[in-house]
């Protein structure tokens, strides 16, 4: 699942020109994402809630930021995600891996204009705040 | 330049005593920096808001903004009626930056913010070959966030040329608490390159400061400015207990008849 979802992720940024990869760190996403798109994939360090506001300049410079993350780092970065991407209804996908429970979702669930996902042709192709997380038991 | 500051901070504060709102002493300070970059510095057409070659501003010093919103009124980006409503429920022109204003790019608030959309917006025209200028303006306090210093790393390492980042650091007549200081050694630590301005309602200084800083390559540039809080207020300049407070009925209309002088 997990490879599927990167392999689809993969094929929506060679769709689309204007998609442009953030990550934290270095990781086996954000290394497939280099290989194909090395100029289109950001690796911003792991402070979270700069990779958000980066996520929204990326949004004025007219791209479609995806901004991977892991599971653990979500919520540190919540009223960034929420001021400026929610509220503004920026188009700015969240692509999350890991977690066994649904809190995350039901954070996201709560903030305006955020699109819950359940699928990256789902995230990719709809307009506004995007989330799909691919949790621990899904892939396992 | 000085009677179009002077005409700023006029409605500037007639916005804000209409509102019943306070933050004199953080709004008089920003008034030349703003000033300078809209009238002067900054590519920027208000016939044309998403013409690809102007240059951008992200207010971080979001307690700010209605020194930016009197200054996009004026020229031109909505009407200046707008400003009577300021903050008022339903009204056009919130508290806080919010993209819905015509020449606003980003929604903020909180503080801190502004700086990583700044890096974000320099780094997508960096990479797509733009020559577009991103400026932002940044309060002292705001230094203390944390998302500064993570955007601050981030924007060096990407030696973003295109991003200048001004400080608005007031002098104040009580300062207690926390403060950050050795700015310059800090940024310049973090790889910035700093440019301090002694005296930041000078516009030749500040002006002064943004050629040199256009010289500068491969290096994010801070524009450290030492400013008033207050400033052009005389009963209220370098006064704490003016930063968040309103003007009285009394203290606006001895303050109006002398900035209309000076317009």
């Amino acid at each position: 699942m997990k490879k599927g979802a990167r392999e689809k992720l993969v094929m929506a940024g060679k769709k689309h020109s204007k998609i442009v990869f953030l990550c934290g760190q270095q990781c086996d996403e954000s290394a497939e994402f280099l290989q194909y798109f090395a100029e289109r994939s950001f690796c911003l360090g792991t402070g979270w809630q700069n990779v958000i506001g980066v996520a929204v300049g990326f949004v004025i410079g007219g791209r479609i930021p995806v901004v991977l993350m892991n599971y653990d780092d979500v919520i540190a970065a919540i009223a960034q995600i929420k001021e400026n991407i929610c509220q503004p209804n920026l188009n700015v996908k969240i692509f999350v891996v890991g977690g066994d429970d649904k809190f995350d979702v039901s954070v996201m669930e709560c903030l305006p204009n955020m699109k819950i996902c359940e699928s990256v042709e789902e995230m990719v192709e709809s307009y506004g705040p995007g989330y799909l997380r691919i949790s621990k038991m899904v892939l396992s | 330049m000085e009677k179009k500051a002077a005409q700023i901070r006029l409605d500037t504060l007639t916005a804000l005593y209409d509102a019943s709102k306070g933050n004199v002493g953080s709004l008089m300070s920003v008034v030349e920096i703003l000033v300078n970059l809209y009238y002067k510095e900054m590519r920027i057409d208000p016939a044309k808001p998403g013409w690809d070659g102007q240059d951008y501003m992200i207010l971080s010093k979001s307690d700010s903004v209605l020194v930016q919103y009197a200054i996009l009124a004026d020229l031109g980006f909505f009407d200046k009626s707008e400003l009577s409503y300021y903050g008022k429920s339903g009204a056009l022109l919130k508290t806080c930056p919010d993209i819905k204003v015509p020449g606003i790019f980003a929604t903020l608030s909180g503080g801190g913010q502004g700086l990583s959309v700044a890096t974000g917006l320099a780094l997508s025209l960096k990479t797509a070959r733009k020559n577009n200028r991103v400026f932002t303006l940044v309060g002292d306090y705001e230094l203390m966030k944390g998302q500064i210093w993570e955007a601050a790393l981030c924007a060096a390492h990407y030696k973003l040329d295109n991003l200048v980042m001004f400080i608005d650091d007031p002098i104040l007549d009580i300062e207690s608490g926390v403060k950050v200081d050795k700015i310059q050694d800090k940024f310049e630590a973090f790889g910035w390159s700093v440019i301090q301005v002694l005296n930041g309602h000078d516009f030749e200084e500040i002006s002064n400061a943004i050629h040199k800083s256009s010289a500068i390559s491969r290096k994010p540039i801070c524009i450290w400015c030492n400013t008033i809080a207050g400033k052009g207020i005389e009963f209220a300049e370098r006064k704490a207990s003016y930063l968040n407070a309103s003007l009285s009925d009394g203290e606006m209309s001895y303050v109006i008849p002398k900035l209309e002088q000076l317009v």
